[in-house]
């Protein structure tokens, strides 16, 4: 049975969910206060996908949702990545940063590999901005932890 | 007249705002720590509150706060109190936080206002909020 696109796209809202998951559990342990103001930071990415409400109409939408994939199923399963990682209480910043980046990583290949399936057609577009929205975010990171900015200031 | 309280670590920034909001007819309370305002908010629920973002060894401690209130007044079952979030954590680090961000889980404010607070917008959002409690 051919695989719709739609349920590729659950499994990345489901993916920017279980990251959220992920620094709300840090969040909660944390005890270093940038490394805990970095997951509300973070989290913010639960809400990525809205993307596709603002590209498309909710009939280009549904129709896109609909689309069958041109090869099998991905084996992108959130849970396997996530189970990979974990943040003890005292990270630092540059280790919450460098987990997001590997964690936006993964997504960004995703889509990539779902934008190789429907080269020339609208999705497409969607999915490109998609990764270019990701890729910013992950250069943002990197200015981040570059700049130092934790390191740099008091708190106010 | 409503009671605001304000919580802000810069008792300028604070009793700026103290001092717009009293002109508006509005009772106030001012607080620097997070930790005093959890105990001024347990002793007399206020009806709006003016809440920053970073203070002194707690970069989050706003939204942290924000977020207390949040379980605080679901567990009790009562209405939220309308926070309006004011802070200059986007010139500090480039996060961006916005109105966009707002979020029951993460970010349970009904407005996120940038510092320099424009106090004339202060004083709308204040005025919609008391006369809107239901969009806090």
């Amino acid at each position: 049975m051919e695989t719709p696109l739609g349920k590729m796209l659950d499994r990345a809202q489901e993916y920017v969910d279980s990251m959220a998951h992920f620094f709300a559990d840090f969040r909660d342990r944390a005890t270093d206060d940038y490394s805990r103001l970095l997951t509300y930071h973070i989290a913010r990415h639960k809400k990525s996908l809205s993307l596709l409400h603002s590209l498309l109409t909710p009939e280009e939408l549904s129709r896109v949702r609909t689309t069958p994939l041109k090869t099998g199923e991905d084996d992108f399963l959130p849970e396997r990545v996530f189970n990979s990682y974990y943040l003890v209480s005292e990270s630092k910043p540059s280790e919450v940063i460098a987990t997001a980046i590997d964690f936006l990583e993964v997504l960004v290949g995703f889509y990539e590999w779902l934008d190789d399936q429907f080269q020339g057609m609208p999705i497409s577009k969607v999915l490109k901005e998609l990764i270019e929205k990701e890729g910013k975010e992950i250069e943002k990171l990197r200015s981040i932890e570059t700049e130092s900015f934790f390191e740099k200031q008091d708190t106010k | 007249m409503a009671y605001i309280l304000i919580i802000d670590d810069d008792p300028d920034i604070a009793n700026a705002s103290a001092n717009v909001l009293r002109s508006e007819g509005h009772e106030i309370e001012t607080q620097l720590v997070p930790e005093d305002a959890m105990k001024s908010i347990e002793k007399r629920r206020p009806d709006l509150i003016v809440l920053d973002v970073m203070f002194p060894g707690d970069a989050s401690g706003g939204f942290e706060l924000a977020r207390w209130l949040s379980r605080k007044f679901k567990e009790t079952k009562q209405s939220p109190v309308p926070v309006v979030m004011v802070s200059a954590i986007n010139q500090k680090v480039p996060f961006g936080f916005s109105n966009s961000d707002i979020d029951d889980a993460w970010l349970p404010v009904s407005e996120f206002m940038e510092k320099p607070i424009d106090f004339e917008i202060l004083k709308s959002k204040v005025k919609f909020l008391l006369a809107n409690p239901r969009n806090g």
